[in-house]
């Protein structure tokens, strides 16, 4: 796939790629014959694949819904509806819920932003720019993610503590602080996923630019982001997700109940007896807490699966 | 966007990130750390070079990823790197000086039959409360005053004093009485002060308005290098013994406050000398291979299928399916792992009531592995088809299609065309997941804690990755080894990164063959 | 950054670690559970002091910060302002989610609080870590807690902190299905069979074992018999590390009555901390042993509960559980040592606070006079103090943190009947000296 050297169009995917940028436009696909074209057999794989994906979380929705909210052991069905866990959720000031979720929102959305932006700018590098370590340097990303993540939040949290003695601003217990260590880990195996991507891009849009006197920064920022948007959703969507969830390094970074995230939040209301007593607002919130993933794929649904359709580049 | 902005846009941000670099070199430099605040120089000349002059245009690219990566990624894996050659963990993370003055402190004790005194924090009149000496002020229960500094305790005219009910001096002549504010930001030479009294013991505050007359009971030899505790009769000994204070007449007893000290390969060698874990490597290391490989098998399996099966055009409520579909990849992993840990409960739990099965899922080795690696699906599927549902775009729409033909040749397709195109683009990915997988010390330590075990002992767990059962080495001592388990680390790393390399080759092959 | 993606467990190493308290001793002080204590894993912290001066994390105008969970914030709250009108300085109650570790973590960097409220249990590990200053009350302030209560915030012989409650686990029944409690196990095993056959109940007890066993709700099987139990006391009373008594032949005797129990399937590695209260609120099981953390659940179910001391095994005396108790720790390393150490010792040995945060936690009070207080009007108060009124503290020594795990796990292997009381116990017991002997 990578493009190096290879006389194009060696790879029958740029032929199509260069339609559907050129405007060209795709033969509708002839319909099909089996079972009268239908997709009814998806529909059934798709149903068996949602019963999959969703009965533990029908018990997730049960113990929400129950308001003496034990993770009961029988019931797959919810026994009618309350919401006092929800109730009980909103109203704890010692548990400051929509704190948490306003948190989480700034920095997974930060986070997720400024990392897909290195990202894309190292994968650039690696796919569009020749240069010596291009290759050992990319098996040195993917190596990074190797070491067990587990170990090197006590030192990241020995590290930032001393960087608070210097630039408070981003030191422990502060939002900043938090999302530039979550950075750390933004290139890792993310610009492998959009180099990938990038290299799909064909090579002679990038030549004709250069003909035209179109600087590298132009070709990055005017064209390549733009013909890339699908694999930058993606990985933002990844990456989103990846911090919205984190709640190891942010429960040693955040000790401040104001400054939590949901993560953070929730991961408390299982320790000790809390597990217990306070499971039904911890599904609850659970619950609440996979909304925003939710609406975030679907806004993004487009970009994701959507295919090139913003790509004319003429 | 024309030139000229693009060239201003560029060099406000350029000047932006030198002032910044300025900025945090100035606070480096006011907190004394030279070596930082050449590093700091050193990275500022450094986005200068890159940045303003037209070499290293890839550079230009790389150099934010970089940063934080080198920052936030491989200084704290060097940091834990370097903490593997040491004994850090509880009980020996300060200095042997810290630790000497801890157990002294520690050793003060009431001395018997002493009153206990009503205290005022002053200072001599005029004094300045944020310098001056500190004296206490006391009351003792038959109401008497004395005045206690570091020459020692001295009796107070009672003509002018000025006492709350409790007793506490609030006046003095003389004396300029701090207020709670101003006394504890005298805090650190409060808990030093012990006004000497006659029979060796020092009059000591116990907070801001009491003090007792107290004797540290274990004091410290510098030049035998050895610390007495004479509260027993004879007085106990302590000598230094690997990075304790070990009792020399009988060696089981030592203060638990120890310090940290290199310990050169210990660590390292103790993974390949010590007899448990060789007994139960070969086992544990099979498993924990067959596991990762499973998992990012299985995942990748079942996302891919699934992205595959939802990327027909003709399908509606496709928005719907995929939405709900990356559900158990937007709860928290914690909450569902403990969910599935309750599905798999033999007496109560629903998989076996739905199925009518009474299969021990968590009590037997078979079982325990099942549901580890069912959970596992589950919680990873999302990410794959997620992933793969991208990596699809970048398939041409002809080639796709082709995949959705219903029936053998549909199978053909996806094996020969399909699948290896998706392979380039997520091949690193189940590398990288395989890693993850290969350390997954959550995942079991929220369904099984690495059980069930022998039935003789807790060292081998039928569920064990090496990282659990090493860490339940490093952690089950009295004072759980950080330094060993961050040695244990580094050697999974390196045994990852061995694993990987057909892994590397493959993708690289892959890579070609396009 | 995208692996933490695939399952959010995943990140968790530690956290898990953490997690693995809620599978270990009370629910109330998960710190020391799990297998093998891992909630270490977590420990973080430095060897070196932070570079520069003062840490500027903390507000500067805060006098003093305290720490607590967020169920006792607000009663803190109310006398942490108190204190700070009476003294005209600023005090900060922060609430943290997993104290024991953050309070380690944050301390050892510079970071910690002045004040953390906590449970005895972690004192020794505390210790061990120079986190925690004595604190030092006078003998007529200490002479009004319960001696059991002041005894358990003692570490070789020094105090540490102030308690202000004591908790325990105890035979909780539904009265509705059984009138009077048990008074040996005997007599509750033939009272649950008894129901069961009647169809009233599904199962007899409901006890928190789980399939890597709990040694808090194992222990007191074992010390229901003169010389069974953990650690045997030194003339002291301290514990003593070098003196484990797990197979002894009293403690054998507990095994065995675990392995009967298990065999009757009164006792069933199937019930953890996640169904265990759901069992009894269900009415599925007649009798639960459990701690006052399991009332408030109880009371909204609607179960018309009673609690008891737990029953007498036969051929030894009664079952007598751990004690816990809670209490205020002052940092070592507070930057505001005066203040810290003057709301301690002159806030908390109050009644007033005593009551306030009895209100808040529902566990008795560890100063006498508020334990009579609340005694005479709230009998749940009563019956969990009496449950534990001849119990031992929780060891504090660091060495409990090589016995939660292997004595667990080896209760529960008794309990499913994969090996037998004294072999079973033996092997744990010379695990466990395997693991204090590694330091």
């Amino acid at each position: 796939m990578s493009t190096l050297n290879a006389p194009l169009p060696a790879d029958p995917r740029l032929d199509a790629r260069v339609e559907q940028q050129t405007g060209t436009p795709t033969p509708a696909s002839p319909k099909r014959k089996g079972f009268g074209g239908s997709v009814w057999w998806r529909h059934a794989l798709g149903v068996l694949a949602l019963m999959w994906a969703l009965f533990p979380i029908l018990f997730i929705y049960s113990a929400a819904t129950n308001p003496s909210g034990t993770l009961n052991t029988a019931s797959l069905w919810p026994s009618g509806f309350s919401t006092a866990n929800f109730t009980a959720l909103f109203n704890d000031s010692s548990r400051p819920f929509w704190s948490w979720y306003k948190n989480s929102m700034i920095i997974s959305f930060s986070g997720a932003l400024v990392a897909v932006f290195i990202g894309a700018c190292a994968a650039f590098a690696f796919s569009r720019l020749r240069f010596t370590g291009r290759r050992p340097g990319m098996m040195a990303l993917l190596l990074t993610t190797f070491f067990p993540a587990t170990l090197a939040i006590v030192a990241m949290y020995i590290i930032f503590a001393g960087i608070g003695d210097v630039l408070p601003a981003i030191g422990l217990n502060t939002v900043t602080g938090l999302v530039l260590a979550y950075l750390g880990g933004a290139l890792g195996a993310n610009v492998w996923l959009l180099k990938g991507y990038f290299d799909t891009v064909p090579r002679e849009l990038d030549e004709a630019a250069i003909v035209d006197g179109a600087s590298h920064a132009r070709i990055f920022f005017t064209m390549t982001l733009r013909l890339v948007m699908p694999i930058l959703v993606t990985v933002f969507m990844l990456v989103f997700v990846g911090l919205y969830g984190e709640f190891m390094l942010a429960s040693v970074f955040l000790t401040d109940v104001e400054s939590q995230t949901l993560g953070v939040g929730l991961y408390g209301m299982t320790l000790g007896n809390d597990a217990n007593t306070l499971f039904g607002r911890f599904t609850a919130g659970a619950l609440l807490g996979s909304i925003p993933v939710m609406l975030l794929y679907l806004a993004f649904q487009r970009q994701l699966v959507g295919g090139l359709t913003t790509g004319s580049v003429k | 966007m024309t030139k000229p902005i693009a060239l201003a846009i560029k060099w406000v941000l350029i000047l932006a990130t030198m002032a910044g670099i300025l900025w945090i070199a100035t606070r480096l430099a006011q907190a004394g750390n030279t070596i930082a605040v050449i590093i700091a120089g050193a990275v500022g000349m450094g986005i200068l070079a890159i940045y303003a002059t037209r070499r290293s245009v890839p550079l230009k690219y790389l150099v934010p990823g970089l940063l934080f990566m080198i920052l936030f990624q491989l200084w704290p894996v060097l940091y834990t790197v370097s903490l593997s050659t040491t004994n850090y963990g509880d009980g020996h993370l300060y200095s042997k000086q810290e630790s000497v003055t801890d157990i002294v402190a520690q050793s003060v004790r009431e001395v018997p039959n002493t009153p206990r005194y009503k205290m005022s924090v002053a200072t001599k009149e005029g004094g300045d409360p944020t310098t001056a000496d500190l004296v206490l002020l006391l009351t003792k229960p038959d109401g008497s005053t004395f005045v206690g500094d570091k020459t020692g305790l001295q009796p107070l005219a009672a003509t002018g004093v000025e006492k709350t009910s409790i007793g506490k001096i609030t006046k003095a002549p003389g004396y300029t009485v701090l207020t709670a504010k101003q006394a504890n930001a005298r805090s650190k030479d409060l808990s030093a002060i012990a006004v000497p009294t006659t029979d060796g013991g020092g009059i000591k505050p116990v907070g801001l308005s009491e003090a007792f007359e107290g004797r540290a009971t274990v004091s410290y030899d510098a030049a035998a290098d050895r610390l007495t505790d004479d509260a027993t009769q004879p007085p106990a000994v302590y000598a230094p013994k690997d990075a304790r204070w070990v009792n020399v007449a009988d060696p089981s007893q030592s203060f638990p406050q120890g310090w940290q000290e290199s310990v050169g390969l210990a660590n390292y060698t103790r993974i390949f000398t010590d007899p448990t874990i060789r007994s139960g490597f070969v086992g544990i290391f099979i498993w924990n291979v067959a596991f990762a490989i499973a998992s990012v098998l299985t995942t990748f399996l079942l996302g891919m299928l699934i992205a595959l099966l939802f990327n027909d055009p003709r399908l509606r409520g496709k928005a719907v399916y995929r939405s709900l579909l990356i559900l158990p990849y937007a709860l928290p992993g914690f909450v569902t792992a403990l969910v599935w840990k309750g599905m798999f409960n033999q007496d109560y739990g629903i998989i076996n009531q739905t199925l009518g099965l009474s299969v021990d899922w968590l009590g037997t080795p078979a079982g325990a592995k099942a549901a580890i690696l069912i959970t596992n699906l589950w919680l990873g599927f999302p990410y794959m088809f997620i992933v793969c549902t991208g990596a699809l775009q970048s398939i041409p729409q002809d080639v796709r299609e082709a995949a959705t033909i219903d029936g053998a040749n549909a199978f053909r397709t996806l094996r020969s065309i399909i699948m290896p195109l998706l392979l380039v683009a997520v091949g690193p990915l189940l590398l990288a997941s395989f890693a993850f997988n290969f350390n997954n010390f959550g995942l079991i330590y929220l369904l099984t804690k690495g059980g069930p075990f022998n039935g003789a002992d807790t060292s081998i767990g039928s569920s064990d990755l090496l990282i659990t059962y090493a860490y339940r080495l490093a952690f089950s001592g009295v004072a759980p080894n950080y330094g060993f388990a961050a040695a244990v680390s580094v050697v999974i790393f390196l045994l990852v990164a061995l694993m990987s390399i057909p892994g590397f080759r493959r993708t690289k092959a892959l890579e070609e063959v396009n | 950054m995208h692996k933490r993606a695939l399952g959010a467990v995943a990140v968790t190493g530690v956290a898990a670690l953490a997690l693995s308290a809620c599978g270990g001793s009370s629910p109330t002080t998960p710190s020391n559970t799990g297998a093998a204590g891992t909630s270490k894993a977590t420990t973080s912290g430095t060897p070196e002091t932070p570079s520069g001066t003062a840490a500027p994390v903390r507000d500067a105008n805060v006098d003093l910060v305290i720490w607590t969970d967020a169920d006792r914030s607000k009663a803190v709250q109310k006398y942490a302002d108190e204190f700070a009108a009476e003294n005209g300085v600023t005090v900060k109650v922060q609430i943290a989610t997993d104290t024991r570790t953050q309070f380690k973590d944050a301390t050892k960097v510079g970071k910690g609080p002045d004040v953390v409220v906590g449970a005895h249990d972690w004192l020794g590990e505390l210790v061990q870590n120079s986190t925690v200053a004595p604190v030092n009350l006078s003998s007529d302030v200490a002479g009004k807690f319960l001696p059991s209560a002041v005894a358990a915030t003692k570490f070789n012989g020094q105090a540490y902190g102030v308690p202000y409650a004591v908790e325990n686990i105890g035979l909780m029944y539904n009265k509705d299905l059984v009138p009077n409690p048990p008074k040996t196990m005997d007599e509750l095993v033939a009272t649950g069979e008894k129901l069961v056959k009647e169809g009233k109940a599904k199962q007899v007890l409901s006890q928190f074992v789980s399939k890597v066993g709990n040694a808090y709700f194992a222990y007191p099987y074992l010390s229901a018999f003169p010389e069974g139990g953990i650690f045997a006391t030194k003339p002291n009373g301290d514990y003593d590390p070098n003196k484990l008594i797990v197979n002894t032949a009293d403690s054998v005797k507990g095994g065995e009555v675990l392995a009967d129990l298990g065999k009757k399937k009164i006792l069933s590695t199937n019930v953890d901390d996640t169904n265990q209260d759901a069992l009894f609120d269900t009415k599925a099981a007649p009798f639960m042993i459990s701690g006052p953390w399991s009332v408030a659940k109880a009371k909204e179910a609607g179960i018309n509960y009673g609690i008891a001391p737990l029953p007498s095994l036969t051929g030894g005396g009664a079952m007598q559980p751990f004690l816990g108790v809670q209490m205020f720790y002052v940092s070592s390393k507070a930057k505001n040592a005066a203040l810290a150490q003057e709301f301690v010792t002159n806030y908390i040995p109050r009644k007033d606070v005593q009551l306030a945060l009895f209100e808040v936690g529902k566990r008795p009070p560890a100063l006498k006079e508020a334990y009579d207080e609340v005694a005479a009007t709230d009998p749940d108060v009563k019956a969990w103090y009496e449950a534990g009124v001849d119990g031992k503290p929780m060891p504090n020594i660091p060495a409990m943190n090589s016995v939660w795990g292997p004595f667990g796990q080896a209760t529960a292997d008794i309990i499913a009947g994969k090996a037998g009381a004294k072999e079973r116990l033996d092997a744990a017991a010379k695990e466990i000296a395997a693991n204090i002997a590694k330091g």
